[in-house]
């Protein structure tokens, strides 16, 4: 199971969780969950890769923290 | 007026909006564990009153601090005229956290030669804090709410006796219990680093206030006769201090054992808590 298909499943058992925003202290930029997977959903469909260099830690965390859920 | 416990709590962005959260009914929360404690919150954690409550000339913070902020590897932060301003800083962090114990839930203090392993290498007991920044939720609601379970569950540790190790044991088991819950929750345990002057230090055991005095003579008694239990022995390069008061045997023995001591010059190692004389041993 890819990252995305398995976010999906995630974002669809925890909705309320999915769209709260997370909040870097240092950068105060807000991501939410589902905000991330649209983001990948985008990247795979166009082809086109994510630049943002904070989206793609976010990403990187992300997928981190999907091995062990 | 001292206190055991100071916490620092500024709110003048949307990042200290959601650390300020955080840290809501702390202060009351601590009091209701029988702990003396003062809140520097929003525009009142100014450098000016941070250094106030923790310079060591004055000694008005006895125990822990607890800041939940900004910060950076440079210093841990508060805020100034409504915007952020450091607080302790490579410059004042032996003054400011020497003999005390420090939690930041803020970014970065933690990390390789920044402040938080400046702090324990100028004589602060323990520092836990984080190598990078950390996230926070900024709206309540159900994962603020876990996230403070989580953070105060390494403060409740350490008030209700833990030591530095078992307590921070306790965050990261509060951290894990909630991976399923959202990804800030393993960012921010993965990110979690203690660091401490040696191992299973406490903040009553170790602190400003309590601290065994080793191989002193003694030069002076004092007893006044209107008040009972009312006796100080005055050391050798240290002054006055006032034997525990609680017990009139501990009075008298502890009289008599610095009476000897002073009678024979012999050497004495004492514990003193808050200024009191807990033990004597007269060699």
């Amino acid at each position: 199971m890819d990252t995305i298909e398995k976010l999906e499943k995630w974002v669809e058992a925890h909705p309320e969780e999915a769209d709260t925003p997370a909040m870097n202290v240092s950068t105060e930029r807000t991501y939410t969950i589902r905000e991330v997977l649209n983001e990948l959903k985008r990247e795979k469909e166009t082809g086109v890769a994510i630049v943002d260099e904070e989206l793609k830690e976010v990403k990187g965390h992300i997928e981190n923290w999907l091995k062990e859920v | 007026m001292a206190v055991d416990i100071l916490i620092i709590r500024s709110k003048c962005d949307p990042a200290t909006n959601g650390t300020f959260l955080v840290s809501e009914g702390l202060k009351t929360y601590l009091e209701g564990k029988g702990r003396s404690v003062t809140e520097l919150a929003d525009a009142n954690a100014s450098p000016e009153n941070v250094n106030y409550w923790l310079n060591s000339a004055n000694n008005r913070t006895k125990k822990f601090i607890l800041l939940f902020d900004h910060g950076s590897c440079e210093g841990a932060y508060g805020e100034k005229n409504n915007e952020i301003a450091a607080v302790i800083n490579k410059n004042n962090v032996e003054d400011l956290t020497k003999e005390l114990h420090m939690y930041t839930f803020a970014c970065s203090t933690n990390g390789n030669n920044c402040v938080g392993q400046l702090a324990i290498s100028k004589g602060c007991y323990t520092w836990l804090g984080y190598t990078e920044p950390v996230y926070v939720f900024t709206a309540a609601g159900s994962l603020l709410t876990k996230l403070k379970s989580c953070i105060w569950s390494f403060i409740t540790a350490m008030v209700d006796g833990s030591s530095a190790e078992e307590a921070e044991q306790a965050l990261r088991n509060n951290y894990k219990s909630h991976f399923n819950d959202h990804w800030v929750f393993k960012y921010n345990h993965d990110r979690l680093l203690l660091r401490k002057k040696m191992n299973n230090l406490k903040i009553d055991t170790h602190n400003r206030v309590v601290k065994w005095h080793r191989n002193v003579r003694v030069t002076g008694l004092y007893a006044h006769g209107p008040q009972n239990r009312n006796v100080f022995i005055h050391f050798e390069g240290i002054g006055w201090k006032r034997t525990w008061p609680q017990h009139d045997s501990q009075v008298v023995n502890m009289l008599s054992a610095a009476a000897l001591a002073k009678s024979k010059a012999s050497r004495v190692d004492f514990f003193e808590d808050d200024g009191q004389i807990k033990q004597i041993y007269v060699f």
